[in-house]
């Protein structure tokens, strides 16, 4: 249903250009969660924005189509595009602070949302609200309706996001960092209900994280990106357990729960790359252990598009 | 070392009070880290606020080598440079306009003239630098120049500086992604050991604190509910709160064949 081919994000600065994203190809099907994950300045946030029409001013996509059910999101006007966000497609940023309006009741702020996007009358919409809410587990929807964002706790606001996130109902829901901000028993309460969001009614999730953790937990297939790229793509168990990638590997090595207490973590030297001078080869050459000659020299590629388990590195190319 | 009894933080405005940390004893013995883990407004780092200073205690009273560290309202120092510490954000807690040199050397300057110029040499200083992996041409340049990572560790070099034996660390690498994590971790252990210091590591994140420490305290609600051996309260914790704390964790099962990945 979400199929990014080729796409190529820069960033025009002083400084000359940036290439936040180079070469991304994606497809997310129906009732789907897909992961990306990696650390910052990997691109995957850029590749959220890209799908939304959010992008900075002074971004360029250079080339490349992203389509959903079929149509160039790219070439869609401003118009249609913001009609296509919140009712085809919900987003959920990191902050729920800064997503909700502070000045208006929640309840308010949930019945505009969904008076927009549905043909209900108003006692209908009052309904819906309720429901809403209740979706989202807040058991106390009618008191709840009627407070101010301040007056809820982090993990409170996060669940009335998504409440407004999926009201329109949408087929898809865009979750950038959704639990980063959240403690970790509120964490594990909002990645279930995504989950089972997904599970009830069907909604496909692109899950944007640089948490493996909950990656582990809830997608179905994951992409991995590194200075702008997907350097691997999979099942996640698949991913997870049987990384391709020297980047996966050592970043699943780096985590704290891979070792002994009394042995040294296996860190990842060095730091990803200048993305206004990219490296001529492969992005991750600098940092790698499996290092060859052709690394430094040729960039590899990710075979397109695939559904398989794939990494874009040379050393598995020559050993397959 | 450190002994933390009766301790009490209330804030108040008006007839309005919080209690952010209540009625809390804690020892904290020579050469260990003690982890905190709460979540946020457990009252975990207002308990090491007030260690440092940057927060007076409402009750109670804390003791550094038998010196009591609050004199009612005033902040005995033990000896200058003696306790020092490393914040979550070295975005902010690293001064925009002073040079990476003049940032290290700032804690000198509450020391005395002669420990000051013993201290601030400059073969000792770029023993330091190197130590904590920097290098010495990044001395005179300023910190938007450098990553999370290198920040931190020009945060690290400045609490070292006075050759310290206790540093509070917050969170100190929360904010950094998992990779310059695991480096930034490895530092702080080995300098743990090289110098014998003693850690009190204040983290939410629980891999982090199994790592790191070697005894912890777990803080809801302004409270410690449960004190002991790390080992002993991952395998076994016994208040509800910590169970409920370890279960929400997620985590990548890595041999998914044997241990399917838990949800639920």
């Amino acid at each position: 249903m979400l199929e990014i081919k080729n796409l190529h994000v820069d960033f025009e600065g002083m400084r000359g250009k940036t290439e936040a994203l180079k070469n991304m190809n994606l497809s997310l099907n129906r009732g789907e969660i897909l992961g990306i994950v990696g650390e910052s300045g990997s691109g995957k946030s850029i590749t959220a924005l890209s799908i939304l029409g959010l992008l900075e001013e002074n971004a360029i996509i250079s080339k490349g189509r992203i389509l959903y059910n079929g149509d160039n999101l790219l070439e869609l006007s401003k118009k249609n595009i913001q009609a296509l966000r919140g009712k085809e497609i919900g987003m959920v940023f990191q902050e729920p602070m800064t997503a909700l309006q502070p000045t208006m009741r929640i309840g308010k702020q949930l019945f505009n949302v969904i008076k927009q996007h549905r043909n209900l009358s108003s006692k209908e919409t009052k309904e819906a609200v309720l429901h809403a809410l209740r979706d989202v587990h807040i058991d106390n929807p009618e008191l709840v309706a009627k407070k101010y964002p301040f007056e809820l706790s982090g993990g409170m606001r996060q669940r009335i996001v998504i409440a407004l996130a999926m009201a329109a109902p949408p087929n898809l829901l865009i979750a950038d960092e959704p639990t980063t901000a959240l403690d970790v028993t509120i964490q594990y309460e909002i990645i279930n209900l995504i989950k089972e969001l997904n599970e009830k009614r069907g909604t496909s999730v692109l899950l944007i994280t640089h948490d493996l953790g909950v990656v582990a937990n809830v997608c179905d297939r994951i992409l991995v990106m590194y200075a702008g790229e997907v350097v691997e793509s999979g099942n996640t168990k698949d991913v997870l357990s049987h990384p391709i990638h020297p980047y996966t590997k050592s970043l699943l090595n780096a985590l704290p729960d891979s070792v002994e207490p009394h042995e040294p973590l296996q860190a990842i030297e060095g730091e990803p790359p200048n993305l206004l001078k990219r490296p001529k080869g492969c992005a991750f050459s600098e940092r790698c252990h499996f290092v060859m000659d052709i690394c430094k020299e040729e960039h590899p590629e990710l075979k397109d598009g695939g559904s398989s388990h794939q990494a874009s590195c040379w050393l598995e190319k020559v050993i397959v | 070392m450190i002994e933390i009894s009766q301790l009490e933080k209330i804030y108040s405005t008006g007839k309005d009070c919080m209690i952010a940390v209540k009625t809390t004893n804690l020892t904290i013995i020579e050469g260990e880290i003690l982890g905190i883990v709460g979540e946020s407004g457990s009252g975990k780092s207002t308990l090491g606020k007030m260690i440092i200073g940057l927060e007076r205690p409402s009750n109670g009273s804390i003791t550094y080598k038998g010196h009591p560290l609050w004199n009612k309202k005033k902040y005995n120092r033990v000896e200058a440079g003696e306790i020092q510490t490393v914040f979550q954000d070295p975005q902010s807690s690293l001064d925009p306009r002073m040079s990476v040199k003049d940032i290290i050397l700032e804690p000198l300057l509450a020391l005395s003239k002669v420990e000051r110029k013993e201290k601030g040499n400059r073969e000792r200083l770029l023993q330091l630098i190197k130590r904590v992996g920097l290098k010495e041409e990044h001395l005179d340049r300023y910190p938007h120049e450098f990553s999370g990572g290198q920040r931190q560790r020009i945060a690290i070099a400045r609490a070292l500086i006075t050759d310290p034996s206790f540093i509070v660390l917050d969170e100190p690498t929360s904010a950094l992604d998992v990779s310059v994590q695991a480096q930034v971790l490895n530092l702080l252990k080995e300098l743990q050991k090289e110098r014998n210091l003693t850690y009190l590591f204040i983290s939410h994140n629980m891999s982090v604190i199994r790592y790191m420490c070697q005894r912890v305290a777990v803080m809801f609600k302004g409270e410690i509910v449960e004190v002991g051996d790390t080992k002993e309260i991952f395998e076994h914790p016994e208040h509800p709160y910590t169970q409920k704390l370890l279960s929400s964790v997620l985590t990548i099962q890595n041999d998914t064949d044997t241990q399917s990945i838990i949800l639920k």
